[in-house]
Protein backbone atom coordinates (compact mmCIF):
# COMPACT_ATOMS: atom_id res chain seq x y z
CA UNK A 1 0.00 0.00 0.00
CA UNK A 2 1.45 3.28 -0.94
CA UNK A 3 1.39 6.21 1.37
CA UNK A 4 0.01 9.24 0.28
CA UNK A 5 2.25 12.51 1.37
CA UNK A 6 1.51 16.13 1.14
CA UNK A 7 4.58 18.43 1.75
CA UNK A 8 4.04 22.14 3.48
CA UNK A 9 6.73 23.96 4.22
CA UNK A 10 7.55 27.91 2.45
CA UNK A 11 10.64 27.19 1.27
CA UNK A 12 11.22 25.76 -1.99
CA UNK A 13 14.69 24.02 -1.66
CA UNK A 14 12.89 22.24 1.59
CA UNK A 15 10.16 20.86 -0.55
CA UNK A 16 12.33 20.00 -3.21
CA UNK A 17 14.50 18.43 -0.75
CA UNK A 18 11.92 16.44 1.44
CA UNK A 19 10.03 15.87 -1.97
CA UNK A 20 12.98 13.74 -3.61
CA UNK A 21 13.85 12.03 -0.38
CA UNK A 22 10.24 10.81 0.25
CA UNK A 23 10.36 10.25 -3.81
CA UNK A 24 13.34 7.64 -3.41
CA UNK A 25 11.09 5.57 -1.18
CA UNK A 26 8.97 3.16 -2.87
CA UNK A 27 6.27 2.98 -0.76
CA UNK A 28 5.55 6.73 -0.70
CA UNK A 29 4.45 9.08 -3.04
CA UNK A 30 3.98 13.14 -3.00
CA UNK A 31 0.88 13.89 -3.63
CA UNK A 32 1.09 17.99 -3.10
CA UNK A 33 2.97 20.72 -1.83
CA UNK A 34 1.87 23.71 -0.62
CA UNK A 35 3.68 26.86 0.24
CA UNK A 36 1.19 28.68 2.99
CA UNK A 37 -0.56 27.28 5.62
CA UNK A 38 -3.66 28.11 3.90
CA UNK A 39 -2.79 26.26 0.88
CA UNK A 40 -1.96 23.21 2.70
CA UNK A 41 -5.44 23.06 4.60
CA UNK A 42 -6.76 23.75 0.88
CA UNK A 43 -4.72 21.05 -0.63
CA UNK A 44 -5.22 18.55 1.85
CA UNK A 45 -8.97 18.83 2.56
CA UNK A 46 -8.95 18.33 -1.56
CA UNK A 47 -6.46 15.56 -2.25
CA UNK A 48 -6.62 13.42 1.46
CA UNK A 49 -3.79 12.71 1.65
CA UNK A 50 -2.60 10.10 4.33
CA UNK A 51 0.07 12.11 6.06
CA UNK A 52 0.77 15.79 5.99
CA UNK A 53 4.31 17.12 6.38
CA UNK A 54 3.73 20.52 7.89
CA UNK A 55 6.21 23.22 8.57
CA UNK A 56 5.50 25.26 11.75
CA UNK A 57 6.33 28.99 10.39
CA UNK A 58 4.63 29.70 7.20
CA UNK A 59 3.43 32.99 5.74
CA UNK A 60 -0.81 33.59 6.16
CA UNK A 61 -1.11 31.46 7.99
CA UNK A 62 1.20 28.91 10.56
CA UNK A 63 1.48 25.37 10.59
CA UNK A 64 -0.11 24.83 14.04
CA UNK A 65 -3.25 26.66 12.98
CA UNK A 66 -3.31 24.83 9.94
CA UNK A 67 -3.68 21.73 11.99
CA UNK A 68 -6.39 23.07 14.34
CA UNK A 69 -8.32 23.93 11.26
CA UNK A 70 -7.67 20.43 9.43
CA UNK A 71 -8.25 18.90 13.20
CA UNK A 72 -12.01 20.85 13.24
CA UNK A 73 -12.71 19.67 9.47
CA UNK A 74 -12.55 16.11 11.13
CA UNK A 75 -10.37 15.16 8.59
CA UNK A 76 -8.13 11.98 9.05
CA UNK A 77 -4.66 13.37 7.08
CA UNK A 78 -1.84 12.68 10.00
CA UNK A 79 0.17 15.81 10.44
CA UNK A 80 3.57 15.31 11.10
CA UNK A 81 4.90 19.24 12.17
CA UNK A 82 8.31 20.05 10.58
CA UNK A 83 10.69 22.26 13.22
CA UNK A 84 14.10 22.63 12.99
CA UNK A 85 14.48 23.01 16.71
CA UNK A 86 12.27 20.65 19.37
CA UNK A 87 11.10 23.40 21.21
CA UNK A 88 8.29 22.83 24.14
CA UNK A 89 6.23 25.76 23.34
CA UNK A 90 5.77 24.20 19.77
CA UNK A 91 5.65 20.72 20.84
CA UNK A 92 2.33 21.05 22.88
CA UNK A 93 0.82 23.48 20.67
CA UNK A 94 1.29 21.41 17.86
CA UNK A 95 -0.26 18.68 19.54
CA UNK A 96 -2.89 20.33 21.62
CA UNK A 97 -3.65 21.37 17.35
CA UNK A 98 -4.34 17.26 16.95
CA UNK A 99 -0.69 16.60 14.99
CA UNK A 100 0.57 13.04 15.19
CA UNK A 101 3.79 13.69 15.76
CA UNK A 102 7.06 15.31 15.53
CA UNK A 103 9.83 15.71 12.63
CA UNK A 104 13.36 17.72 13.34
CA UNK A 105 14.57 19.25 10.13
CA UNK A 106 17.83 17.43 10.76
CA UNK A 107 16.34 14.20 9.17
CA UNK A 108 18.27 11.37 8.24
CA UNK A 109 17.77 8.78 5.78
CA UNK A 110 17.05 6.32 8.18
CA UNK A 111 13.97 8.15 10.18
CA UNK A 112 12.82 9.37 7.19
CA UNK A 113 12.05 6.24 5.33
CA UNK A 114 9.34 3.76 6.06
CA UNK A 115 11.20 0.93 5.92
CA UNK A 116 12.80 2.07 9.14
CA UNK A 117 10.83 1.13 12.05
CA UNK A 118 10.97 4.53 13.44
CA UNK A 119 8.68 6.42 11.68
CA UNK A 120 6.18 5.32 13.85
CA UNK A 121 3.32 7.74 13.38
CA UNK A 122 3.46 6.50 9.63
CA UNK A 123 2.92 3.21 10.26
CA UNK A 124 0.25 3.79 12.61
CA UNK A 125 -2.01 6.08 10.31
CA UNK A 126 -1.39 3.01 7.51
CA UNK A 127 -2.40 0.54 9.75
CA UNK A 128 -5.09 2.24 10.73
CA UNK A 129 -6.69 2.83 7.75
CA UNK B 1 51.92 50.74 36.05
CA UNK B 2 51.28 50.98 39.56
CA UNK B 3 53.89 53.34 40.52
CA UNK B 4 53.28 55.55 37.62
CA UNK B 5 49.28 56.25 38.70
CA UNK B 6 48.61 56.61 42.26
CA UNK B 7 44.79 56.74 43.63
CA UNK B 8 44.41 59.34 46.02
CA UNK B 9 45.21 58.71 50.18
CA UNK B 10 41.84 58.31 51.15
CA UNK B 11 41.15 55.91 48.63
CA UNK B 12 44.31 53.81 49.57
CA UNK B 13 43.49 53.26 52.80
CA UNK B 14 41.76 50.25 53.97
CA UNK B 15 39.61 49.42 57.29
CA UNK B 16 42.77 48.91 59.34
CA UNK B 17 44.48 52.05 58.48
CA UNK B 18 41.33 54.06 59.52
CA UNK B 19 41.12 52.44 62.69
CA UNK B 20 44.71 53.53 63.32
CA UNK B 21 44.30 56.91 61.88
CA UNK B 22 40.97 56.88 64.22
CA UNK B 23 42.82 55.58 67.27
CA UNK B 24 45.63 57.97 67.19
CA UNK B 25 43.14 60.77 66.79
CA UNK B 26 41.24 59.45 69.92
CA UNK B 27 44.61 59.07 71.84
CA UNK B 28 45.45 62.61 71.17
CA UNK B 29 42.37 63.77 72.23
CA UNK B 30 42.20 61.32 75.27
CA UNK B 31 45.39 63.37 76.55
CA UNK B 32 43.96 66.57 75.57
CA UNK B 33 40.95 66.45 77.17
CA UNK B 34 42.38 64.61 80.58
CA UNK B 35 44.71 67.42 80.39
CA UNK B 36 42.52 70.14 80.63
CA UNK B 37 39.64 68.81 81.96
CA UNK B 38 39.51 64.93 84.13
CA UNK B 39 42.95 66.01 85.75
CA UNK B 40 41.49 68.81 87.40
CA UNK B 41 38.62 66.40 89.12
CA UNK B 42 38.90 65.43 92.00
CA UNK B 43 37.94 61.37 91.85
CA UNK B 44 40.65 60.60 89.67
CA UNK B 45 40.23 56.87 89.14
CA UNK B 46 36.43 57.98 88.04
CA UNK B 47 38.29 60.96 85.71
CA UNK B 48 40.43 58.56 83.92
CA UNK B 49 37.69 55.60 83.34
CA UNK B 50 35.35 58.29 81.85
CA UNK B 51 38.08 59.98 79.77
CA UNK B 52 39.17 56.24 78.30
CA UNK B 53 35.56 55.12 77.64
CA UNK B 54 34.71 58.50 75.79
CA UNK B 55 37.87 58.12 74.02
CA UNK B 56 37.33 54.95 73.12
CA UNK B 57 34.07 55.91 71.24
CA UNK B 58 35.86 57.63 68.48
CA UNK B 59 37.52 54.65 67.11
CA UNK B 60 34.77 52.59 67.63
CA UNK B 61 31.95 54.83 66.09
CA UNK B 62 32.79 53.90 62.27
CA UNK B 63 31.68 50.52 62.59
CA UNK B 64 29.26 50.87 65.95
CA UNK B 65 28.08 53.77 65.85
CA UNK B 66 25.09 53.63 68.27
CA UNK B 67 27.59 51.42 70.88
CA UNK B 68 29.78 54.58 70.41
CA UNK B 69 26.70 56.98 71.24
CA UNK B 70 25.94 54.78 74.29
CA UNK B 71 29.26 54.66 75.92
CA UNK B 72 29.46 58.85 74.98
CA UNK B 73 25.96 59.47 76.36
CA UNK B 74 27.03 57.46 79.34
CA UNK B 75 30.08 59.38 79.96
CA UNK B 76 27.83 62.86 79.12
CA UNK B 77 25.26 61.63 82.44
CA UNK B 78 28.39 61.81 84.77
CA UNK B 79 27.34 65.52 83.94
CA UNK B 80 25.78 66.05 87.53
CA UNK B 81 28.90 64.79 89.73
CA UNK B 82 30.66 67.26 87.31
CA UNK B 83 29.96 69.56 84.55
CA UNK B 84 33.55 68.85 82.84
CA UNK B 85 32.62 65.83 82.03
CA UNK B 86 30.01 67.05 79.79
CA UNK B 87 32.92 68.47 78.09
CA UNK B 88 34.49 65.65 77.65
CA UNK B 89 31.66 63.73 76.12
CA UNK B 90 30.51 66.75 73.90
CA UNK B 91 32.82 65.84 70.71
CA UNK B 92 32.42 62.24 70.82
CA UNK B 93 28.56 62.25 71.54
CA UNK B 94 28.42 64.61 68.52
CA UNK B 95 30.83 62.37 66.45
CA UNK B 96 28.96 59.01 66.99
CA UNK B 97 25.41 60.44 66.62
CA UNK B 98 26.79 62.18 63.38
CA UNK B 99 28.10 58.20 62.71
CA UNK B 100 24.60 56.92 63.37
CA UNK B 101 22.70 59.20 61.25
CA UNK B 102 24.74 58.66 58.16
CA UNK B 103 24.96 54.34 58.90
CA UNK B 104 21.52 54.34 59.90
CA UNK B 105 18.09 54.47 58.71
CA UNK B 106 15.61 57.06 60.82
CA UNK B 107 13.94 54.44 62.89
CA UNK B 108 17.22 53.75 64.23
CA UNK B 109 18.75 57.65 63.91
CA UNK B 110 15.96 59.12 65.63
CA UNK B 111 15.22 57.91 68.48
CA UNK B 112 19.67 57.77 69.06
CA UNK B 113 19.38 61.62 68.97
CA UNK B 114 16.23 61.66 70.86
CA UNK B 115 18.53 59.98 73.43
CA UNK B 116 21.33 61.72 72.70
CA UNK B 117 19.55 65.51 73.33
CA UNK B 118 18.96 64.35 76.47
CA UNK B 119 22.85 64.84 77.53
CA UNK B 120 22.14 68.28 77.48
CA UNK B 121 19.41 67.85 80.22
CA UNK B 122 22.07 65.71 82.27
CA UNK B 123 24.86 68.90 81.75
CA UNK B 124 22.04 71.03 83.68
CA UNK B 125 21.64 68.72 86.68
CA UNK B 126 21.75 68.67 89.60
CA UNK B 127 20.76 72.13 90.44
CA UNK B 128 19.67 73.55 86.71
CA UNK B 129 22.16 75.63 87.38
CA UNK B 130 23.83 76.11 83.55
CA UNK B 131 20.35 76.15 81.46
CA UNK B 132 22.10 78.72 79.47
CA UNK B 133 24.39 75.31 77.88
CA UNK B 134 21.15 73.26 76.89
CA UNK B 135 20.92 75.50 73.69
CA UNK B 136 24.35 75.09 72.51
CA UNK B 137 24.73 71.56 73.48
CA UNK B 138 21.65 70.97 71.74
CA UNK B 139 22.35 72.91 68.56
CA UNK B 140 25.92 71.03 68.30
CA UNK B 141 24.37 67.61 68.46
CA UNK B 142 21.80 68.54 65.87
CA UNK B 143 23.79 69.47 63.54
CA UNK B 144 26.09 66.76 63.39
CA UNK B 145 23.21 64.39 63.26
CA UNK B 146 21.90 66.43 60.83
CA UNK B 147 24.91 65.94 59.00
CA UNK B 148 25.33 62.59 59.21
CA UNK B 149 21.80 62.61 58.23
CA UNK B 150 22.37 64.60 54.88
CA UNK B 151 25.26 62.18 53.95
CA UNK B 152 22.83 59.32 54.20
CA UNK B 153 20.35 60.87 52.07
CA UNK B 154 22.75 61.44 49.48
CA UNK B 155 24.33 58.05 49.43
CA UNK B 156 20.86 56.56 49.14
CA UNK B 157 20.11 58.57 46.23
CA UNK B 158 22.69 57.96 44.42
CA UNK B 159 22.61 54.01 45.07
CA UNK B 160 18.61 54.22 43.59
CA UNK B 161 19.56 55.68 40.47
CA UNK B 162 22.62 53.27 40.10
CA UNK B 163 19.83 50.45 41.21
CA UNK B 164 17.24 51.59 38.73
CA UNK B 165 19.80 52.08 35.86
CA UNK B 166 20.89 48.94 36.08
CA UNK B 167 17.31 47.29 36.36
CA UNK B 168 16.26 49.43 33.45
CA UNK B 169 19.47 48.12 31.62
CA UNK B 170 18.94 43.92 32.10
CA UNK B 171 15.51 44.71 30.18
CA UNK B 172 17.59 46.45 27.73
CA UNK B 173 19.92 43.68 27.37
CA UNK B 174 17.55 40.82 27.86
CA UNK B 175 14.99 42.65 24.31
CA UNK B 176 18.77 42.72 22.42
CA UNK B 177 19.82 39.08 23.73
CA UNK B 178 15.84 38.04 22.32
CA UNK B 179 16.19 39.77 19.09
CA UNK B 180 19.73 38.27 18.53
CA UNK B 181 18.72 34.83 18.84
CA UNK B 182 15.23 36.08 16.87
CA UNK B 183 18.15 36.57 13.93
CA UNK B 184 20.47 34.01 14.73
CA UNK B 185 17.20 31.19 14.40
CA UNK B 186 16.26 32.44 11.55
CA UNK B 187 19.49 32.49 9.56
CA UNK B 188 19.82 28.55 11.38
CA UNK B 189 16.19 27.19 10.44
CA UNK B 190 16.45 29.11 6.97
CA UNK B 191 19.97 27.92 5.92
CA UNK B 192 20.39 25.01 8.53
CA UNK B 193 17.57 22.96 7.72
CA UNK B 194 17.86 23.79 3.94
CA UNK B 195 21.12 21.97 3.78
CA UNK B 196 20.42 19.64 5.43
CA UNK B 197 17.15 18.15 3.76
CA UNK B 198 19.49 18.86 0.62
CA UNK B 199 22.53 16.90 1.69
CA UNK B 200 20.00 13.83 2.67
CA UNK B 201 18.48 14.17 -0.50
CA UNK B 202 21.98 14.51 -2.64
CA UNK B 203 23.36 11.62 -0.36
CA UNK B 204 20.10 9.64 -1.11
CA UNK B 205 20.31 10.12 -5.17
CA UNK B 206 24.09 10.26 -5.48
CA UNK B 207 24.48 7.02 -7.50
CA UNK B 208 21.06 7.30 -8.90
CA UNK B 209 20.31 10.49 -10.22
CA UNK B 210 23.93 11.76 -10.35
CA UNK B 211 22.31 15.02 -11.71
CA UNK B 212 19.73 15.92 -9.10
CA UNK B 213 22.42 15.36 -6.34
CA UNK B 214 24.02 17.84 -8.59
CA UNK B 215 21.50 20.02 -7.88
CA UNK B 216 20.95 19.72 -4.51
CA UNK B 217 24.62 20.21 -4.24
CA UNK B 218 24.56 23.76 -6.11
CA UNK B 219 21.49 24.36 -3.71
CA UNK B 220 23.31 23.40 -0.27
CA UNK B 221 26.98 25.83 -1.85
CA UNK B 222 23.92 29.01 -2.41
CA UNK B 223 22.52 28.77 0.89
CA UNK B 224 25.36 28.19 2.57
CA UNK B 225 26.94 31.07 1.17
CA UNK B 226 24.01 32.97 2.05
CA UNK B 227 23.77 32.01 5.33
CA UNK B 228 27.54 32.81 6.02
CA UNK B 229 26.59 36.44 4.58
CA UNK B 230 23.70 35.87 7.14
CA UNK B 231 26.23 35.39 9.95
CA UNK B 232 28.88 37.89 8.99
CA UNK B 233 26.11 40.32 9.78
CA UNK B 234 24.72 39.08 12.25
CA UNK B 235 28.24 39.00 14.19
CA UNK B 236 28.87 42.73 12.82
CA UNK B 237 26.10 43.34 14.14
CA UNK B 238 27.20 42.16 17.82
CA UNK B 239 30.77 43.53 17.54
CA UNK B 240 28.76 46.77 16.25
CA UNK B 241 30.86 50.08 18.19
CA UNK B 242 33.31 48.17 19.41
CA UNK B 243 36.01 48.79 17.00
CA UNK B 244 37.41 45.82 15.13
CA UNK B 245 41.16 46.21 15.57
CA UNK B 246 43.21 44.58 12.62
CA UNK B 247 43.85 40.69 13.42
CA UNK B 248 47.53 40.93 14.12
CA UNK B 249 47.29 43.27 16.22
CA UNK B 250 47.32 41.52 20.19
CA UNK B 251 43.59 42.11 22.22
CA UNK B 252 44.12 45.56 24.41
CA UNK B 253 43.92 45.18 28.10
CA UNK B 254 44.37 46.91 31.02
CA UNK B 255 48.01 47.60 30.99
CA UNK B 256 47.15 49.65 27.48
CA UNK B 257 44.82 51.75 30.00
CA UNK B 258 47.59 54.90 30.18
CA UNK B 259 47.67 54.85 26.53
CA UNK B 260 43.83 55.14 26.34
CA UNK B 261 44.10 58.04 28.94
CA UNK B 262 46.72 59.55 26.42
CA UNK B 263 44.32 59.20 23.55
CA UNK B 264 41.59 60.61 25.34
CA UNK B 265 43.23 63.61 25.99
CA UNK B 266 44.15 64.29 22.95
CA UNK B 267 40.49 63.90 22.30
CA UNK B 268 39.86 66.64 25.10
CA UNK B 269 39.15 64.96 28.40
CA UNK B 270 42.24 64.46 30.72
CA UNK B 271 41.65 61.23 32.64
CA UNK B 272 43.47 60.24 35.93
CA UNK B 273 44.28 57.07 36.14
CA UNK B 274 44.08 55.44 39.09
CA UNK B 275 45.40 51.62 39.70
CA UNK B 276 44.80 49.79 43.52
CA UNK B 277 45.74 46.62 44.44
CA UNK B 278 47.93 43.82 43.22
CA UNK B 279 47.05 43.55 39.56
CA UNK B 280 47.14 39.88 38.93
CA UNK B 281 46.21 39.08 35.35
CA UNK B 282 42.55 38.50 34.31
CA UNK B 283 43.16 36.29 31.09
CA UNK B 284 42.39 38.48 28.15
CA UNK B 285 39.17 37.61 27.77
CA UNK B 286 38.51 39.42 30.53
CA UNK B 287 41.50 42.06 30.42
CA UNK B 288 39.61 43.18 27.00
CA UNK B 289 35.97 43.36 28.48
CA UNK B 290 37.60 45.26 31.54
CA UNK B 291 39.38 47.94 29.05
CA UNK B 292 36.27 48.09 26.63
CA UNK B 293 34.27 48.79 29.26
CA UNK B 294 36.40 51.87 30.01
CA UNK B 295 36.91 52.69 26.67
CA UNK B 296 32.90 52.83 25.84
CA UNK B 297 32.82 54.97 29.00
CA UNK B 298 35.72 57.70 28.41
CA UNK B 299 34.11 57.59 25.02
CA UNK B 300 30.56 59.21 26.54
CA UNK B 301 32.48 61.22 28.49
CA UNK B 302 33.58 62.79 24.88
CA UNK B 303 30.52 62.56 23.47
CA UNK B 304 28.06 63.84 26.38
CA UNK B 305 29.66 65.01 29.61
CA UNK B 306 30.59 68.25 28.10
CA UNK B 307 33.71 68.14 30.14
CA UNK B 308 37.61 68.21 30.23
CA UNK B 309 37.68 65.82 33.07
CA UNK B 310 37.56 62.05 33.92
CA UNK B 311 38.70 59.86 36.88
CA UNK B 312 39.26 56.18 36.10
CA UNK B 313 39.82 53.56 38.64
CA UNK B 314 41.24 50.52 38.66
CA UNK B 315 40.56 48.40 41.67
CA UNK B 316 42.41 45.13 42.15
CA UNK B 317 39.93 43.46 44.47
CA UNK B 318 40.87 39.70 45.88
CA UNK B 319 37.72 38.84 44.18
CA UNK B 320 36.95 40.89 41.33
CA UNK B 321 38.24 43.87 39.54
CA UNK B 322 36.25 46.87 39.90
CA UNK B 323 36.27 49.79 37.10
CA UNK B 324 34.70 53.05 37.94
CA UNK B 325 34.72 55.50 35.19
CA UNK B 326 33.21 59.09 36.95
CA UNK B 327 33.30 62.76 35.12
CA UNK B 328 31.65 65.98 36.65
CA UNK B 329 30.12 66.97 33.20
CA UNK B 330 26.40 67.45 32.64
CA UNK B 331 25.50 63.70 34.49
CA UNK B 332 22.02 63.80 31.71
CA UNK B 333 19.56 61.10 31.25
CA UNK B 334 21.11 57.41 30.64
CA UNK B 335 18.48 56.61 28.56
CA UNK B 336 19.87 58.43 26.01
CA UNK B 337 23.26 56.65 25.87
CA UNK B 338 21.40 53.43 25.86
CA UNK B 339 23.67 52.13 23.23
CA UNK B 340 26.75 51.95 25.19
CA UNK B 341 25.83 51.13 28.39
CA UNK B 342 23.72 47.88 26.88
CA UNK B 343 26.95 46.78 25.45
CA UNK B 344 29.41 47.53 28.32
CA UNK B 345 26.73 45.53 30.53
CA UNK B 346 26.58 42.44 27.94
CA UNK B 347 30.41 42.23 28.16
CA UNK B 348 30.69 42.21 31.73
CA UNK B 349 27.69 39.79 31.77
CA UNK B 350 29.73 37.63 29.59
CA UNK B 351 32.05 37.20 32.98
CA UNK B 352 29.40 37.11 35.72
CA UNK B 353 30.43 41.14 35.88
CA UNK B 354 27.47 43.98 36.64
CA UNK B 355 27.85 47.60 35.13
CA UNK B 356 25.98 50.22 37.10
CA UNK B 357 25.57 53.76 35.49
CA UNK B 358 23.43 56.72 35.73
CA UNK B 359 23.90 60.62 36.41
CA UNK B 360 25.51 61.33 40.34
CA UNK B 361 22.93 63.35 42.24
CA UNK B 362 25.22 66.35 42.74
CA UNK B 363 26.47 66.36 38.71
CA UNK B 364 28.22 64.41 36.86
CA UNK B 365 28.30 60.71 35.57
CA UNK B 366 29.33 57.85 37.00
CA UNK B 367 29.99 54.49 35.16
CA UNK B 368 31.03 51.41 37.75
CA UNK B 369 31.50 47.78 36.31
CA UNK B 370 32.52 44.84 38.53
CA UNK B 371 33.70 41.60 37.28
CA UNK B 372 34.30 38.80 39.27
CA UNK B 373 38.04 37.27 39.23
CA UNK B 374 37.96 34.11 37.68
CA UNK B 375 38.73 31.30 40.12
CA UNK B 376 41.53 29.81 38.38
CA UNK B 377 43.38 33.17 37.37
CA UNK B 378 42.50 32.89 33.65
CA UNK B 379 39.29 33.25 31.81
Amino acid sequence: MTIRVLIADDQPLIRSGLRGIVGTAADLTVVGEAATGLQAVEGILRLEPDVALMDIRMPELDGIRATERLTAAGCATRVLILTTFDLDEYVYGALRAGASGFLLKDVRRTTCTPRSASWPPVTRCSRQM
Amino acid sequence: MRSEYRAPLRLRLGPRHWLLLDGLVAALFGVFTFGILGAREANEALAITATVLATSTLPLARQRPVMAAAGALAVFWLSPISPRYGWIALVPLAYSLYRVAERHRSAVAAPALGAGLTATVAGTLPSFEHLGGVVPFGFVLIVAWTIGFAVRQHRLHGEAILRQEAQRGEERAAQERTRIARELHDVVAHGMSVITVQAAYARLVVRTEPAQAADALAAIETTGRQSLAELRRLLSMLRAGNGSPAEDEPAPSLIDLPRLAENTAHAGVRVDLSVQGESLPLGPGLELSAYRIVQEALTNVVKHAGTDHARVTVEHRPDAVVLDVVDRGRGGDVRQEGYGLTGMRERAALYGGTVLAGPMPDGGFKVSATLPRPADGTS
